[in-house]
């Protein structure tokens, strides 16, 4: 199952990017990111776990970023979220031609009860759908008006 | 391949194998039969492997025959390209990534490229080489250079041999 959502900052490509690489600002801009561990971290690889709060607790994952500085980050994550076998993505950055960036976020994943119902799968898929909407649109705000280095 | 800007050094080695891309690229992909044809190799644990991705743990025999567990994160594009990092490298390094390229000659011949890029970790460097710190790229070069190259050649005959199944 694949999840896409996209967003229009304003802002330039390079201080875009430096928001999603940088772990830092994923702890300033996204409220519910309790934590992050960096275990590796040579400018284009990176190795991390991030706890995030979600309504039923605390959830820590693991993952794997390949990161091409201002154009991609490609994520799969070794210890995906409750609920989920795999989860993969990438966010691309774009300018758009009149001073802005467009970050698109992609998601692909396989849920752990597969012989599940439809509908189980659709909620899921909309609720990822949902987080990805907010978190980029959190980063817009805080890109927009917060950043700093 | 792209370029890693930024790395403190790096090598580059190249060798002609008489044997088709999708066969070698096959051969470095597929984690389940190296130890099969890399001595060197004692065991591989598959941590994940999605086909894009993968996630494994060498038991190497080192040169002075100690049991060494390597860690390694790849992202394979299923074509002619392989790119890696050790997430715990050894001592004398802070940072080890690599790159495998494929490039097709003709139909039954590849070069096979391998690249390394490493921040070193200066003072457990002169420690392990018991060198001073001017000394120090030098060695790791050589180090990771000989490394590239014994890889190479071992596929370089394995595949040109027939051995490969």
């Amino acid at each position: 199952m694949n999840v896409t959502k996209e967003v229009l900052i304003e802002s330039s490509l390079s201080k875009i990017y430096q928001a999603f690489y940088n772990f830092k600002h994923w702890i300033r801009a996204l409220s519910d990111v309790l934590d992050v561990k960096i275990f590796y971290d040579d400018g284009y690889h990176q190795e991390f776990s991030m706890t995030v709060s979600r309504p039923g607790g605390e959830e820590t994952v693991k993952g794997i970023r390949f990161c091409e500085p201002d154009k991609t980050i490609e994520l799969f994550q070794t210890q995906p979220p409750p609920l989920f076998k795999k989860m993969m993505g990438t966010w691309r950055f774009s300018n758009d031609n009149k001073g802005g960036v467009i970050v698109s976020a992609s998601r692909e994943f396989e849920i752990l009860d597969d012989d599940k119902q439809d509908s189980h799968l659709n909620d899921i898929k909309k609720m990822l759908s949902s987080y990805l909407d907010k978190n980029l649109n959190l980063f817009k705000r805080y890109i927009e008006n917060d950043f700093n280095n | 391949m792209r370029d890693l800007k930024g790395f403190q050094g790096s090598v580059e080695k190249r060798t002609l194998v008489s044997f088709p891309k999708e066969g070698v690229y096959e051969a470095l992909h597929c984690l389940d039969k190296w130890s099969l044809y890399l001595p060197h190799i004692q065991k591989l644990e598959t941590i994940y492997d999605d086909g894009r991705y993968q996630e494994f743990i060498m038991h190497v025999v080192s040169e002075d025959n100690n049991l060494l567990k390597v860690r390694s994160v790849r992202r394979c594009n299923q074509q002619d390209e392989i790119e890696y990092f050790q997430p715990k490298p050894p001592e004398f390094l802070l940072h080890h990534a690599g790159q495998w390229k494929l490039n097709a000659i003709d139909e039954n011949k590849t070069e096979l490229v391998a690249r390394h890029f490493w921040n070193a970790n200066v003072e457990r460097a002169c420690e392990y080489f018991s060198v001073q710190q001017s000394d120090i790229s030098s060695k790791i070069e050589a180090l990771l250079g000989n490394h590239a190259l014994f890889a190479m050649n071992t596929w370089k005959e394995t595949l040109e041999a027939g051995k490969y199944q």
